[in-house]
């Protein structure tokens, strides 16, 4: 296995939040780990997640959370 | 219950325990304590397991960073020293012993040799 390491970590506070979007949650998680990271983009985005096709009616969601990390064409 | 002639008041403890535990923890998901009436008292989800035994429902994300080991320049460096899967039935009736996770013990047992290291090595288990 190559030699990696943890450049930077981030996490919301468990909870209910229902203000919130699944989009809005997952980015602002990802958001400040890049931050701690002190990074600018990723080269790669990996999703771990059990129940939101079932709770949220929501798949595919690497390429659905990319959008709440303001990449493609919709900026954060 | 049925195997071992455990009663549903027997696993208590373990609620008890958890909401115990989370009154010193701010980031708990719940702060309360709870008796055996509580846990007695509470309403069925799916027999036998009712409110109490149940997880409650949360949300909220984690991530982190990972980046090839030299690129990183503050010691102490965190490394990823293992990473293993292994799987088995969804339903845990379906299993050959439902008391032993068989997926947790063949990925864990490959991992330790991965990095190298024990189940005596390990300072802290996150477990889910």
């Amino acid at each position: 296995m190559r030699k990696v390491a943890i450049l930077g970590i981030g996490q919301t506070k468990i909870g209910e939040h229902w203000e919130k979007s699944l989009r809005e949650i997952g980015g602002d998680a990802a958001f400040a780990a890049m931050q701690d990271a002190g990074l600018e983009k990723v080269d790669a985005l990996f999703v771990g997640n059990m129940l939101s096709p079932l709770v949220n009616g929501q798949n595919q969601l690497g390429t659905f959370l990319l959008i709440g990390l303001g990449c493609g064409n919709r900026k954060r | 219950m049925h195997e071992f002639g455990w009663k549903h008041e027997d696993f208590a403890p373990f609620s008890i325990n958890a909401h115990a535990n989370a009154m010193h923890n701010p980031n708990a998901r719940l702060h309360e304590k709870i008796s055996v009436e509580k846990f007695e008292r509470s309403s069925m989800v799916a027999t036998p397991i009712n409110l109490l035994d149940a997880s409650p429902t949360g949300d909220g994300a984690a991530a982190m960073v990972i980046v090839p080991a030299e690129r990183v320049l503050r010691k102490p460096r965190i490394l990823v020293s293992a990473s293993a899967a292994a799987t088995d039935t969804i339903a845990v009736h379906s299993r050959k012993d439902p008391l032993f996770l068989q997926a947790a013990y063949q990925s864990s047992k490959r991992a330790y040799e991965m990095a190298g290291v024990t189940p005596s090595d390990i300072n802290v288990f996150e477990l889910h």
